[in-house]
């Protein structure tokens, strides 16, 4: 194992997770257990501390814009450790080959919603949700509603926090699928605050890069403890992810995304079909 | 409130920064751990394509390099050190990925004092929570 090798492949899987806004780790794992043979438990361990880097390098950014709600965040992380810990717990439960075939199932969910993303990128497609239900007595309660400033006008938009319950629940799924795979489940994340909640997709993105640190570190101990994170592995890995999330996050307004995106649609649907067909051998 | 003078946001830009600057620090230990390997050997010779069980956490940090017993159960405690001291790879880079790993602990821990300032008692037990959930996972060698 060429720890310089991985480095380059790591670097790669960041910067393509970052491209298709899937995170390293969909990219990084099929790539290090297709592709290097390794075994899909160390591959986990290695990406949930590069999740963690990736998570923590952005956070600055972020923040200052203030698109963080950190409230939000604080409150859905009770949910997403809580599910981290529970997806660790039955990772120690499954055999190997059930953590493909669940890794290829949810891996071509992803290529699914990024095909659909296409079509809804184009505008401000969500709309802020004005429902008043039952619902946004949570909101309101704890106080989630907020503002940001918006890049291009320089103006605060204000946004409503609905259906606090539903998004709890989603960030419990989120947070067993994190712990399971090694992924930051960001994709599942972002969906719950910007469909189900009504948060800005912007509000929702960086919030959401809070969380999957906050999210991998809960089961990065535990990997960690059980001696899955190799470091030979995590160490470049780590290093190559972050490196190149961070290209890719600054090269993402020139590069032409939707086509890259319309590109490898396909080829992580195949990845997917892969990884399924492995576990099933 | 007016944006410009949120003591939560300057707290929480002064927090970014410093996660940033921990990232860095972190990738910092992690390269000096990658490039004592080099010197050592490029190639590691793992056989990662098999899962064999839980390693001692021990047996990792020597990996690539003997080091005498006496020198890791030194009754100070300062085992760990003496491989950093010593040029251990693997010790480099798992003091690293540790300080990574503190990192968003650190973060909870901060937004908490920030509540608490606030005098946001809720949202203190939720930071105190989140933070607890991230210890179990720490500190729970028996979870699974």
């Amino acid at each position: 194992m060429d720890s310089l090798l991985i480095f380059g492949i790591s670097l790669f899987a960041g910067f393509l997770g970052s491209i298709l806004g899937i995170g390293g780790g969909a990219v990084l794992i099929p790539a290090l257990t297709l592709g290097f043979g390794i075994h899909i438990r160390y591959a986990v361990g290695a990406s949930l501390i590069s999740v963690i880097a990736t998570s923590s390098g952005a956070a600055a950014s972020y923040v200052r814009d203030r698109l963080t709600n950190i409230r939000v965040a604080i409150f859905l992380e009770m949910a997403t450790t809580l599910g981290a810990l529970v997806g660790v717990m039955i990772s120690g439960f499954l055999k190997s080959d059930r953590l493909y075939v669940i890794f290829g199932v949810v891996l071509f969910h992803s290529a699914y919603l990024m095909s659909r993303k296409r079509e809804n990128d184009s505008g401000a497609s969500s709309s802020p949700s004005q429902r008043r239900g039952i619902e946004d007595f949570w909101a309101n309660r704890l106080r989630l509603n907020s503002s940001y400033p918006d890049g291009r006008t320089r103006r605060e938009v204000e946004y409503q926090v609905s259906h606090v319950p539903l998004g709890f629940l989603y960030m419990i799924m989120a947070g067993v699928l994190s712990g399971l795979l090694g992924i930051g489940s960001g994709i599942l994340k972002v969906l719950a605050m910007d469909r189900a909640m009504g948060l800005p997709i912007k509000v929702s993105s960086a919030t959401s890069n809070f969380m999957i640190g906050v999210t991998a570190a809960a089961s990065a101990g535990v990997y960690f403890l059980r001696g899955d994170v190799i470091p030979e592995l995590a160490g470049p890995v780590a290093l190559g992810v972050l490196v190149g999330s961070t290209v890719g996050a600054r090269l993402m307004p020139i590069l032409p995304a939707q086509q890259i995106r319309r590109l490898f649609v396909v080829v992580i649907a195949g990845v997917a079909v892969q990884m399924i067909l492995k576990g099933l051998r | 409130m007016k944006p410009d003078s949120d003591p939560i946001l300057s707290a929480e830009v002064a927090i970014g920064r410093l996660l940033r600057g921990g990232v860095l620090f972190s990738g910092g230990l992690i390269l000096v751990g990658g490039l004592l390997r080099l010197r050592v050997f490029l190639n590691s010779g793992l056989d990662l394509s098999v899962h064999s069980g839980t390693p001692d956490l021990f047996t990792l940090l020597r990996r690539g390099q003997e080091i005498p017993n006496e020198m890791l159960w030194s009754p100070h405690g300062t085992h760990f050190f003496g491989l950093l001291g010593s040029g251990q790879p693997n010790a480099w880079i798992v003091l690293g990925v540790l300080v990574l790993v503190g990192l968003p602990m650190i973060r909870v821990a901060l937004a908490g004092f920030v509540f608490f300032l606030q005098k946001d008692y809720l949202f203190v037990l939720f930071c105190i929570v989140v933070l607890m959930n991230l210890m179990i996972g720490f500190l729970s060698h028996s979870i699974a």
